[in-house]
């Protein structure tokens, strides 16, 4: 179920995280706001996909299509129409993913399930093979540029040119894309919690008794269609002036995958999930793509990994515990054995990339094997978090928790300190050091036993 | 004249390659409801295994009728590759995941095609390889006036006999009935005492074996490149619509009407040939979702 929360303290939650976001740039730097940037023009892809996902029950494999559409119009606008203006170029993008998503939606709603997700698979690549074909109006592959230069935003009163145009077109397009980005997620708020918002989810968890009670499923879908289009839309043409160029990428279908990806692996189960997850992806892609030429192996196993073990995602593991979790919670042997094997997973992970940076093993291999096994400790690290949130004794496990992070702080103090063959050895000792603690972490519990709590 | 013929030709050999993916990927949905994205790239790895053992047994050398029975008894070594793959593969990573909502066996298969899209750059390199010299032994036989490479004629040969083999495999076996049995009502057929989840396996690893013979008998035609698994699954996807997900016979009538209007496409429409069968796809899903031949 998505999170049942009341205007007030949503608006409670949402104006810290605000506050943060907007004063992120004093502190970060401009690669990292730059970074995040993305992750924002994702975040309402997300949210846009989500309401078909998550609210509506209705898997897209085609959202490729509307976050081109709104990439290539502002593309054409900039190129054809001599408009720089960014509003302009955004309100152009608004009609013309509302259009082809009115169009396609249209076409799609009258199925559902598997069917659903197919025809909206096969519609997304008519458009991509339109602009993978016609080279004389897309650019083919080179695709289309939209020159930071050739962008102004607020009417024209900022533009990009002259000295230090980059260090401000940064900062300010964090800014505009940040004030963007909390507008949709404010109407997708309001929408998803209002009548429209409740039948939609009346839809999801039961189509025949929706239809009963009197909602127009087919006309529902195809609205809750048209409104996932246009934020994606929305997204697409954000992205453009950050990235520079669009290219016929963005419309083919791996990308839809990576949209579902995103909002898979923040939980699409909550209304923040979708959007964690698009800032969380952005992050782990970059890395990825960052630290080994085969990223793709290092993403696909995360979203295995994930699949697999964190089925409601991140945010959703909170709310929503994976059903190992709840039963290892339930059961307070269980619990002990299922952090131990946490324990001992992130120990190994750990110990694996150590070992191949203290042997000296280089190469591709070794790049693999040190992302996953990063990767791998992270999860873990997660997990147990999730695992003691769900104990509800956080503060009884502290130890659990020492003996989790203390093996990375670790092996990042040893990386600090340039010698990692000699602190890997004495890292690896200390890590074995903290089973013995870790099995203590039994100990409290079983006090709690005997007050009988 | 002639080269209608040689375009009949082309049509052919090209839809028997697309008739041995999409069979693959029809058989396994039929049986298991699985839509598995990661079937092209099981494609491309036989593909790419053949052509490392092809091209590493007998380098680019290797001429003489002995050697050419050797190369093309050693090229279906990737379909029995990617079919112990399969069978890896389903019972750890599908089978957890049957009773969930069918979303996550989608990702899962999504996953699985990221993976292994770099496992083929890791074990084989980001270079194409190529077993052509199957190709360049065989020679090529006289339509009218024009040369055509003998091979493609096997490779029309082998998916004659593949999807005569299935046929009867799924339609006059014992186990062909059990495949049926289970497609149809998967509880019925465990509590009649089958063993369901042997069944899925042995579904899963056929489905895959069809996919590698696709990739392995390319592969002399076509080099072996990263990618070829993504733009595959798409043609194999068209492929399936049209005929019905889960039917075979539907597999057969769809890939040949692709592969017709994809050479038709090429010559007559190029800008909008691949859009076309996208369309084709998008109206058959609309008019008749249960596709050509499709149950219910």
């Amino acid at each position: 179920m998505p999170s049942e929360r009341s205007a007030p303290s949503f608006l409670a939650a949402a104006v810290p995280v605000i506050a943060a976001l907007a004063l992120l740039p004093r502190f970060a730097g401009i690669y990292q706001i730059e970074l995040i940037t993305y992750g924002l023009a994702f975040a309402i892809a997300a949210l846009g996909f989500n309401l078909l996902l998550g609210y509506t029950g209705l898997l897209s494999f085609g959202h490729s299509a509307y976050f081109g559409t709104g990439a290539y119009t502002v593309a054409f606008i900039a190129r054809d129409l001599g408009i720089h203006s960014m509003e302009l170029s955004i309100l152009g993008a608004l009609v013309s993913s509302l259009l082809v998503s009115a169009l396609f939606g249209y076409v799609c709603v009258r199925h559902t399930r598997i069917f659903f997700g197919i025809l909206t698979l096969a519609l997304s690549q008519v458009l991509w093979s339109l602009a993978f074909k016609f080279f004389w109006i897309t650019g083919g592959t080179d695709g289309l540029r939209v020159p930071r230069t050739g962008v102004t935003l607020l009417g024209g009163l900022i533009d990009f040119k002259g000295a230090g145009a980059y260090q401000r077109f940064v900062f300010s397009y964090y800014y505009y894309v940040l004030a963007i980005f909390v507008i949709a997620a404010l109407i997708m708020w309001v929408i998803v919690h209002s009548p429209f918002g409740k039948a939609l989810q009346a839809i999801r968890d039961n189509e025949t008794r929706a239809g009963f009670v009197g909602i127009r499923v087919r006309r529902y879908r195809w609205i809750a269609f048209i409104i996932s289009g246009v934020f994606t839309g929305l997204a697409g043409a954000l992205w453009v002036p950050l990235n520079g160029l669009t290219t016929p990428e963005v419309l083919y279908w791996p990308f839809s995958g990576e949209i579902v990806f995103m909002t898979v692996l923040g939980g699409f189960r909550t209304f923040i999930g979708s959007m964690v997850g698009a800032l969380a992806f952005n992050y782990l892609k970059v890395y990825a793509v960052a630290s080994s030429q085969y990223w793709q192996l290092v993403l696909g196993s995360v979203l295995v990994a994930i699949v697999l073990v964190l089925p409601s995602g991140i945010v959703g593991a909170f709310g929503q515990p994976p059903p190992w979790v709840s039963r290892a919670a339930a059961s307070r042997s269980l619990f002990v054995r299922a952090s131990l094997a946490l324990l001992l997973l992130l120990y190994l992970f750990l110990s694996i990339s150590q070992f191949t940076q203290a042997v000296g093993l280089s190469g591709d291999v070794a790049g693999i094997v040190g992302t996953l096994a990063l990767m791998a400790a992270i999860l873990s690290c997660f997990l147990l978090i999730v695992l003691i949130h769900h104990r509800g004794t956080a503060i009884d496990h502290g130890w659990l928790v020492i003996a989790a992070l203390l093996p990375p702080l670790g092996f990042l103090v040893s990386r600090a300190m340039g010698a990692p063959a000699l602190f890997a050895t004495a890292a690896l000792g200390a890590s074995l050091f903290l089973f013995p603690i870790a099995l203590g972490a039994s100990l409290p519990s079983r006090k709690l036993a005997e007050r009988g709590a | 004249m002639e080269i209608l013929v040689i375009q009949v030709l082309n049509s052919i050999f090209y839809a028997a390659v697309l008739f041995l993916i999409a069979a693959g990927l029809s058989l396994i949905y039929g049986v298991m409801r699985i839509v598995n994205l990661a079937h092209g790239n099981f494609f491309a790895f036989g593909a790419f295994v053949s052509a490392w053992a092809v091209g590493g047994l007998f380098g680019t050398g290797g001429s003489g009728g002995l050697a050419l029975m050797g190369q093309l008894l050693l090229l279906p070594i990737g379909a029995f590759a990617v079919a112990a793959l399969g069978a890896v593969l389903e019972p750890t990573l599908l089978r957890p995941l049957y009773k969930r909502p069918e979303e996550y066996i989608l990702l899962i298969t999504f996953g699985l095609l990221m993976i292994l899209e770099d496992v083929i750059k890791l074990l084989f390199g980001g270079t194409p390889l190529t077993a052509g010299t199957i190709m360049d032994n065989m020679g090529s036989v006289r339509v009218g006036g024009l040369l055509y490479p003998t091979y493609n004629l096997v490779v029309i040969g082998v998916g004659i006999v593949a999807c005569l083999a299935l046929w009867w495999f799924v339609y006059r076996t014992r186990f062909g009935v059990i495949l049926r049995a289970t497609s149809q009502d998967r509880r019925m057929a465990a509590a009649l005492g089958l063993n369901v989840g042997r069944v899925y396996v042995q579904a899963f690893a056929i489905g895959c074996f069809m996919a590698g013979l696709g990739g392995a008998f390319v592969v002399p035609a076509q080099a072996a490149v990263l990618g070829m698994g993504v733009d595959a699954l798409i043609l194999a996807f068209v492929v399936i619509v049209i005929g019905g997900l889960g039917s075979l016979e539907g597999a057969l009538v769809g890939s040949l009407i692709v592969s017709f209007v994809r050479t038709a496409g090429i010559q007559f429409f190029p800008e909008v040939e691949l859009a076309v069968l996208y369309l084709i796809a998008a109206g058959v899903l609309l008019i008749r979702p249960t596709g050509l031949f499709g149950r219910a």
